[in-house]
């Protein structure tokens, strides 16, 4: 995959941060990532910007890069599953604006994930909540994608 | 850089991830969400080839 992102990832020891930093006409930002242990086999995907010890996930850093930045979170999730091929990873957007962005990106480049990733959408019916195999276009809210078995 | 190290084989879209020895664990980050997310998940049903997910384990 071709995609614009950033080159150089600095991940812990342990595969659960990752960082990088945004360069545009604001200057370089430090950017994280979070894989957080739900249970041992589920992870939350946390992304932001570092700012004094904490992630700040809804801020729009203004150097126009975000698809950049979500190609390089997107990496960050193969490389985690990769390292960890048991762990399934969870997110969900913070406001219904990244739920759509998330929607499609992964609708767009669903081709080139497909032959690595399973994805699945959360699909919330009656207050009830269902996991199912991606399907463009749904509403979905949450999303898990896990390494597809070698 | 001399602590770090460049993964093997850990090219992936292209990026060059580098493992960090001395990179210090933050805190886990909203913790709040964090707490909705499990939450969340606790309520999800899963279709057949996801039931693991509900099972405890190990595989570190």
């Amino acid at each position: 995959m071709n995609y614009e992102r950033y080159e150089f990832v600095l991940v812990s020891e342990d595969f659960q941060e990752f960082r990088f930093q945004s360069v545009g006409p604001k200057g370089k930002i430090s950017m994280i990532i979070q894989f957080q242990e739900m249970t041992p086999r589920i992870y939350n995907l946390a992304y932001g910007e570092f700012e004094d010890g904490s992630i700040n996930d809804q801020k729009n850093n203004q150097n126009n890069d975000r698809n950049k930045i979500l190609a390089t979170v997107a990496a960050a999730v193969f490389e985690f599953t990769a390292a960890f091929p048991g762990r399934g990873v969870y997110f969900a957007g913070s406001t219904l604006s990244r739920c759509r962005l998330y929607r499609m990106a992964i609708s767009i480049h669903f081709a080139a994930i497909d032959p690595h990733l399973d994805v699945y959408g959360v699909r919330r019916i009656n207050n009830r909540f269902k996991a199912e195999p991606f399907i463009k276009d749904v509403d979905y809210q949450e999303f898990f994608v896990e390494r597809k078995p070698k | 850089m001399e602590n770090k190290k460049k993964l093997p084989g850990a090219e992936i879209f292209g990026i060059k991830v580098i493992i960090d020895p001395s990179m210090k664990k933050s805190d886990v980050l909203y913790p709040e969400k964090l707490a909705r997310a499990k939450e969340m998940i606790s309520k999800i049903e899963w279709p057949p080839a996801l039931e693991r997910f509900n099972k405890p384990s190990s595989d570190k």
